[in-house]
């Protein structure tokens, strides 16, 4: 009998980066996270408004959602405190525009949110709402608010996740695509081909590969469902304007969907959307004119103020739908022989319901197998030190210490060459230009790295040695620049001097050719 | 047969009509002298002022900016452009410092235009 | 702390800052000093390496970088302190004693507070980019302001693509339409959302026609294609309510697209200091001395609103510079009146003085700068006060948006205004 086991995880969005670290507090198991991207948190993870829903407003019906979402609302504080990523249980509101939707609707609500174990929502008038958010729309009767609601940067909690689960000795491989899973029952192991070629062992497959995790679940013989992507579009607004709204502020929602919000994220923009519209091309991931237009729309029935030209971005998400499900599809294959666990169709609630997954996951294995908690796991990740956020007499300190503090590199966010020096170096050794991005939030300012990207460019270069033709946006194939403006090339040592204007002058060549 | 041309003199960008009358150019619509100066040459040998870049070894820039010393003939753009691909020079350049002598037909130089010390 | 005072402190050595400081020296101010963030001073200047600079000034046809220099020279003979690599972060007006302070950051330094009278913004303006624009499509790299594409190529030494789509007929997106072409790229197109040129034309003639660079105006890029790298843009025909006509789409194969699609003042400091800025031109509101709207505070230059010619943004400065200095001296009358607005009226998008102040001892000419909203011909510039007509020009064959119009108010026309004690309009009438 074995005592050791290796765990392949398929996918580094929320879900395999919660189970990655969950999975770390253990020294019998030896664990390694494959992404087809080129960084954690690349797919519907980084795509979404920051809403940390407590369940109020989800589907009684679907018992495995509401379980994992109930366990992740408790592991909040401790979480984040641990992780060092900021978060606050800053309450959500449905706000009710019309009588009907006063009296007729939030009264379901409240309804809803019990059948869901939420027993916190009320109904709140006019005027306490306009304490709390005073520039909602003037119409408004009142709302539902939901005070255990809360909000966080998804992309930090991705990170941080796998930041922490990489010092705990999580391998991460990165542009790693799993492209088939072949189980061997007599050595009772699995053969994961990465990307075609590469062939690794492992004892247990973890399948949380979001969009991709039907044709995962199909590797390893499960193939009685599908997702399909449903496509949600947002808008991002100029910070100055971060004062207009103070939590997470909704219309009554829609049928099928939550509806469009704003929310005042953890950096201080605020954010419109999501839309909800369902593609067939899971690849399909960019913005369009009709939807970004419709949830601008959305958005103004809750803050009629919002005007276009406050806008700094649009990004569109995918989140991954199931039809035939409305639940996850969470659990052990059918046949209790293949080490497999499936963690799919997690739709818009993956960083809500990541953590609880992730305690649920453990205990899935630990019906199979002993796992033994390794003493040295350390669960605190610290965050890069902000120097925006800073006090005055922090960053007096943190400019002695390290004079990069001192030079601003990204001007509207306020990102010191300290914090990319710092990001370069990360734990998971991604470099590229949307890795720093995430981890500094340089680049996501009003001029959006118009100021900052040949900078950074260059910083990543004399860190890593890197030419800047090979610096990345993201993944392989999309990189920055084209090509050097001249013929001589540029040697790195270039900037000795060689020889005087009139030695270089007298030595040229004059048909040069090759245009 | 009249020809239009916009004058890129000065901003003002003046729309001149052209005519053509005896063998001599017949000028319309130009607020100033330059303005039928420009269409004159325009005419006969159009001109234009080059402005590009050549490699510096330098510890501070890659690049020296450089324009031709004086309107070269339109057409000699490229060829120029190609004579200056492999052109590298060594800080101290100083503004005004001839890079090429002579580049163009009508004996143009490469001048830098921006002074780079180190 | 790093504490240090001035007479006249300039944000920005850029063409408005070098010129204010300038105009400070010249005004006999003794410690002027200009914080710039970059690790050599000229602003933009130094990557606009086309030349149709100083025109105006010098009558001389220079590049970017020549007339910075010369900006440059000037100040540090003069003895203007310019700190480099520092970074304002906040500015704190009326912040004790008369004066005025900026917090700043550099690498040498630390946190910096320095003091002044007198404060001059010269910051400048950004470029406006996708996300201002909404452009739909997927998120590739290849999407460049063309002021960035600009740096890359000019500065840097890098080019930014290969094959190439412009969106926006600005003077930088037909001058880098220019330069890449100059540097072996191929640019495929550029796309005017309005139905005329949004820069100069004589930029047109030298930028895109001299190398059949097609050009098309009333026409936006719909979507951007492309994961990883940009693989082209679809472009379609808009009406004359500025939407797509449907069976236009046309899909362009490129790896970039540039973008030059308006600059915006930069004023984050500017509102978070609580000084007023006018919504139409994002910049601070300005009498005819660049003074804004808080006494001893001036702001000059792209800061104020976007110019097309540096010529203008130099004179400006110098002017800002000088007030700035007299203010400093504390020989200026202090109790100043400045109840006269201007503004624009028909066909005119905005003014620049938005407030005329009233020193009648110490009158100088000053010019009231402004921009039509479409081009229009045959027209006159018509100065109202209240529903009184104080001026008009004689017939302007065309005017044109991207041509700032300069009207030069005398002193006979400023005793009109004075006397009119109304609003002063400036309008466009055919």
């Amino acid at each position: 009998m074995k005592s050791n086991y290796s765990i392949v995880i398929a996918g580094g969005g929320i879900v395999g980066c919660a189970v990655a670290r969950e999975l770390s507090k253990y020294s019998n198991l030896s664990v390694t996270l494959l992404e087809r991207e080129d960084d954690v948190c690349s797919g519907t993870s980084k795509a979404n408004n920051s809403h940390i829903v407590c369940g109020a407003d989800l589907n009684p019906d679907c018992p495995l959602e509401l379980d994992m979402i109930r366990r992740s609302n408790r592991m909040w504080e401790q979480l984040t405190e641990e992780l060092d990523v900021e978060y606050v249980r800053c309450g959500s509101y449905n706000v009710a525009v019309t009588d009907d939707e006063f009296n007729n609707m939030l009264p379901k609500l409240v309804k809803k949110a019990e059948s869901c174990g939420v027993f916190t929502t009320r109904i709140i008038g006019r005027e306490e709402l306009l304490k709390n958010e005073p520039n909602v729309n003037p119409d408004a009767k009142g709302a539902l608010f939901v005070p255990e609601d809360g909000s966080l940067l998804s992309y930090y909690l991705v990170l941080a996740l796998a930041e922490n689960a990489a010092q705990n000795g999580v391998k991460f491989r990165f542009e790693s695509e799993v492209t088939n899973l072949d189980f061997n029952a007599d050595a009772g192991e699995w053969d994961v081909e990465i990307n075609g070629s590469e062939i690794i062992k492992a004892d247990f497959v973890i399948n949380s590969a979001g969009l991709y995790s039907d044709k995962v679940s199909k590797m390893a013989g499960w193939d009685d469902f599908e997702i399909t992507p449903r496509k949600g579009e947002f808008w991002v607004l100029d910070k100055k304007y971060s004062h207009l709204v103070n939590s997470i502020v909704y219309g009554v929602p829609k049928p099928d969907y939550r509806g469009t919000t704003v929310v005042r994220t953890r950096d201080g923009n605020l954010m419109v959307g999501p839309t909800a519209r369902n593609l067939r091309d899971r690849e399909e991931k960019g913005t369009t004119a009709s939807g970004l237009e419709e949830g601008f729309e959305a958005g103004k029935q809750v803050f009629p103020w919002l005007d276009k030209s406050m806008t700094i971005h649009q990004y569109a998400g995918l989140r991954a739908m199931c039809k035939t499900n409305e639940d996850y599809i969470l659990g052990w294959h059918a046949d209790s022989n293949i080490p497999f666990i499936n963690a799919a169709a997690i739709r818009s609630t993956g960083i809500t319901g990541g953590p609880g997954i992730s305690q649920y996951i453990a205990e899935l294995l630990s019906e199979r197998i002993d796992l033994v908690k390794n003493p040295d796991f350390n669960p605190y990740r610290k965050a890069i030190k902000r120097f925006e956020t800073a006090s005055y007499e922090e960053r007096e300190a943190l400019i002695a210490g390290n004079p990069d503090y001192g030079e601003i590199v990204c001007r509207c966010q306020t990102v010191t060459k300290a914090e990319i020096v710092q990001a370069i170096h990360n734990p998971l050794c991604v470099v590229s230009l949307d890795a720093i991005k995430r981890r500094t939030k340089s680049q996501m300012g009003r001029c959006h790295g118009g100021f900052c990207t040949p900078r950074i460019v260059k910083i990543i270069a004399e860190e890593t040695g890197m030419s800047p033709l090979e610096i990345k946006k993201k993944i392989k194939g999309s990189e920055l620049l084209a090509d050097e403006t001249k013929n001589a090339g540029r040697d790195s040592d270039a900037y000795t001097v060689k020889s005087s204007v009139s030695e270089v002058l007298s030595s040229l060549s004059k048909n040069s050719g090759g245009r | 047969m009249n020809k239009k041309l916009t004058c890129i003199t000065c901003p003002a960008g003046c729309d001149i009509e052209v005519a053509e009358k005896d063998g001599e150019y017949i000028f319309k619509g130009a607020r100033c002298g330059e303005g039928e100066k420009y269409a004159l040459k325009e005419m006969t040998c159009p001109e234009r002022v080059i402005c590009t870049s050549v490699n510096i070894k330098s510890r501070e820039f890659p690049l020296v900016s450089v324009r031709t010393s004086c309107p070269v003939p339109r057409g000699e753009i490229f060829s120029i452009l190609n004579q200056l691909l492999d052109v590298s020079v060594s800080a101290p350049v100083r503004r005004g410092d001839v890079i090429v002598s002579n580049i163009s037909s009508n004996n143009a130089d490469i001048i830098a235009t921006r002074t780079i010390l180190n | 702390m790093n504490i240090k005072d001035f007479d006249v402190i300039v944000i920005g050595a850029g063409p408005a800052g070098l010129a204010a400081a300038l105009g400070a020296k010249k005004e006999g101010a003794e410690r002027v000093a200009v914080i710039e963030r970059d690790r050599y001073s000229g602003g933009i200047l130094p990557q606009c390496i086309h030349n149709g600079f100083g025109l105006h000034l010098f009558n001389k046809d220079l590049s970017g970088p020549e007339y910075a220099e010369i900006f440059i020279e000037k100040a540090l003979e003069s003895g203007v302190e310019i700190i480099l690599e520092t970074m304002v972060l906040e500015l704190n007006p009326s912040a004790g004693n008369g004066k005025h302070s900026v917090l700043c950051v550099s690498r040498k330094s630390g946190m910096s507070n320095l003091s002044a009278p007198s404060i001059v913004l010269a910051m400048g303006c950004r470029e406006r980019t996708r996300g201002n624009i909404a452009l739909p499509g997927t998120r590739p790299a290849g999407i460049f302001t063309a002021g960035t594409a600009q740096r890359f190529t000019n500065i840097e030494g890098y080019l930014p693509g290969k094959n190439v789509v412009i969106l926006g007929s600005g003077d930088i997106g037909m001058i880098m339409a220019r330069r890449l072409t100059f540097e072996g790229a191929d640019v495929k197109a550029v796309v005017e959302v309005m139905p005329f040129l949004g820069g100069l034309n004589r930029n047109r003639v030298q930028c895109l026609d001299d190398f059949d660079i097609p050009f098309y105006l009333n026409h936006t890029v719909s979507y951007i294609k492309g994961n990883r790298r940009v693989e082209g843009v679809e472009i379609a025909e808009l009406d004359e309510e500025r939407k797509i006509i449907e069976g236009t789409r046309q899909f362009i194969e490129c790896d970039t697209l540039l973008l030059s699609v308006g600059l915006i003042p930069e004023n984050e400091l500017t509102e978070k200091g609580g000084i007023p800025v006018d919504s139409l031109t994002r910049g601070a509101f300005v009498d005819q001395n660049f003074e804004t709207e808080v006494d001893g505070i001036f702001a000059c230059g792209n800061v104020v609103h976007v110019s097309d010619l540096v010529d203008y943004v130099s004179e400006d400065g110098e002017k800002a510079g000088r007030y700035a200095a007299v203010h400093a001296s504390g020989k200026r009358k202090q109790e100043r009146d400045k109840s006269i607005r201007i503004q624009g009226g028909q066909n005119v998008s905005y003014t620049v003085p938005q407030v005329l102040s009233r020193d009648d001892a110490a009158f100088e000419k000053f010019p009231v700068a402004f921009r039509v909203k479409e081009p229009l011909s045959n027209v006159k510039v018509v100065l109202k006060g209240g529903d009184e007509v104080l001026f008009e020009s004689k017939i302007k064959k065309v005017i044109r948006p991207g041509e700032m119009e300069r009207l030069m108010i005398d002193r006979s026309i400023y005793d009109a205004i004075i006397s009119s004690k109304k609003t002063v309009t400036v309008e466009v009438q055919r």
